[in-house]
């Protein structure tokens, strides 16, 4: 098999080609041994023993570099305008097990989409016969070709990656570890595709269709992803920093552990959204409505959460340090051992909010309703709670209710009588 | 997921990017111990003597299997030590390259 860039190809590939070189480096170093013994008649000194394991170690070394940075070389240049210009040779190129690595299922781009591509106009600037003489060519070198790898066998289409897959038919395509980097895939369809660990950073994937792609710990960073339809897809893991996910119906994804710190998530649908432990910090939620998602172990520090619904939500162990939960509804919200310190949730509305051992000292908690929420352990310290509505709350003493109501916090008339007797 | 890509997360939730190294790392050894070591373990148990070093190899008669068993056996040792240190370091010169390239 080619050895490709192993960031490119499948692990299963990758082990495959590991082994084969391993096999091939340990003959080689093997027969150098084998001659240094049959030179010092079989009794080597310590130096040439010391000698041959250091030049051994670096002929390895040397060799693992070069075949881990190399990338396949193309012998043959194609012309690039000749490759996909008739009806019989789209058809014969749909049945070569084109893209990715570890699959025969793919296919090439679908000129059918409503969207015109790249395709369509050529198709109508090359219909002679010199040139239908040369695509058989181009394609029997194709269906030849010792890759699995997308770049390359797009190279060997004489494909142009900044827009020859716009509007493609991609789905159920099988590109794990690709390297996609800055890919026109606007439009395409992705549906059911595995990108995991794919290269998409600074990629256009605007208006495509993502629905239960794979694209685990795949990096979008800067990747525009704008009007995308992403639903069920799994993006656990992945790098969203900087990607603009602006409008994005982002239903049932899971984003755990993802980062999404600086994209823009203006207008997102996140309903029934996984992020847990995922990275949000300074991300721009405002009026967000992010019931059912599951933050817990969030990063959202720095986060503008104001006016967002949260309510019921689960930021149990979530950071939001610094955050703005200025006005927002976190009605029977689980915020078990969060980190509020310095969060501004002034005219919050907490009731019956789970804060046991959550952290708020400094948090400005000024007409914030936390009537019914469980308070047990909640360090309250340096909250500023002027105005705050207590009541009813499980983990409050005598002595913190007077504490507090010292602050400006206001208890219900049969509390407060309680609390100053 | 097959289980090449469960251990691939598992030592990615481990140790990030540097996991895949360490698992690339493992495999080779798994991979070298079963080529190299273990056909000369087998090879000890068989003759029933312990070879340590290339001296002690001319010590055993030129007639009999022992002398060479021992040089496949020591060589072999040489072997798998060179062949993983060398690929260990050819792996993070390659990632140090990369990382050079694509900071």
């Amino acid at each position: 098999m080619t050895l490709v860039n192993r960031k490119q190809i499948s692990l299963y590939e990758e082990a495959e080609a590991g082994l084969n070189s391993l096999v091939k480096q340990t003959a080689q170093v093997g027969v150098g041994l084998l001659g240094m013994l049959l030179l010092t008649g079989g009794n080597p000194p310590a130096l040439t023993v010391g000698l041959s394991v250091v030049g051994g170690i670096a002929f390895v070394a040397w060799s693992e570099e070069k075949r881990l940075t190399k990338f396949y070389a193309r012998q043959t240049q194609l012309i690039h305008n000749s490759v996909i210009a008739t009806e019989t040779t789209q058809s014969e190129l749909k049945h070569h097990p084109v893209i990715a690595s570890g699959t025969k299922q793919s296919q090439i781009p679908n000129t059918s989409e409503s969207e015109p591509t790249k395709f369509e106009g050529r198709q109508s600037q090359l219909p002679n016969s010199s040139e239908s003489e040369s695509l058989a060519n181009d394609i029997k070198q194709i269906l030849e070709a010792d890759t699995d790898n997308l770049s390359e066998l797009m190279k060997q289409a004489g494909l142009n990656p900044d827009e020859d897959l716009a509007g493609a038919d991609l789905s159920s395509v099988k590109a794990v570890g690709c390297k996609l980097s800055r890919f026109n895939l606007s439009g395409a369809n992705l549906d059911h595709a595995d990108l995991s660990r794919a290269d998409l950073s600074s990629a256009n994937l605007s208006n495509a269709k993502l629905a239960n792609i794979k694209l685990c710990r795949a990096d979008l960073s800067g990747a525009n992803l704008r009007g995308v339809y992403l639903i069920f897809a799994n993006l656990s893991g992945a790098n969203l920093s900087g990607a603009n996910l602006s409008g994005v119906n982002l239903i049932g994804v899971n984003l755990s552990g993802a980062n999404l710190s600086g994209a823009n998530l203006s207008g997102v649908n996140l309903i029934g959204v996984n992020l847990s432990g995922a990275n949000l910090s300074g991300v721009s939620l405002s009026g967000v409505s992010l019931s059912g998602v599951n933050l817990s172990g969030a990063n959202l520090s720095g986060a503008n959460l104001s006016g967002a619904k949260l309510s019921g939500v689960n930021l149990s162990g979530a950071n939001l340090s610094g955050a703005n939960l200025s006005g927002a509804n976190l009605i029977f919200a689980n915020l078990m051992g969060a980190n509020l310190r310095g969060a501004n949730l002034s005219d919050a509305d907490l009731w019956s909010a789970e804060l046991s051992d959550a952290e708020l000292s400094d948090a400005e908690l000024s007409n914030a309703n936390l009537s019914h929420a469980n308070l047990t352990a909640t360090n309250l310290s340096t909250a500023k709670v002027e105005s705050a509505r207590f009541g009813n709350n499980a983990g409050l003493d005598e002595d913190a209710k007077y504490e507090l109501e010292k602050r400006g916090a206001i208890f219900p008339q049969d509390e407060r009588i309680a609390a100053m007797v | 997921m097959n289980v090449l890509e469960f251990v691939d997360q598992v030592f990615y939730g481990l140790m990030g990017q540097l996991g895949r190294t360490v698992y690339g790392s493992i495999q080779d050894a798994i991979a070298i111990g079963i080529i190299l070591k273990l056909p000369g373990l087998i090879g000890e148990i068989i003759i029933g003597k312990d070879f340590s070093g290339f001296d002690i190899c001319l010590q055993e008669s030129p007639w009999g299997v022992s002398r060479y068993a021992c040089f496949i056996i020591v060589a072999s040792d040489f072997l798998l030590w060179i062949v993983l240190a060398g690929r260990i370091i050819g792996r993070f010169w390659a990632d140090l390259k990369d990382l050079k390239n694509n900071p």
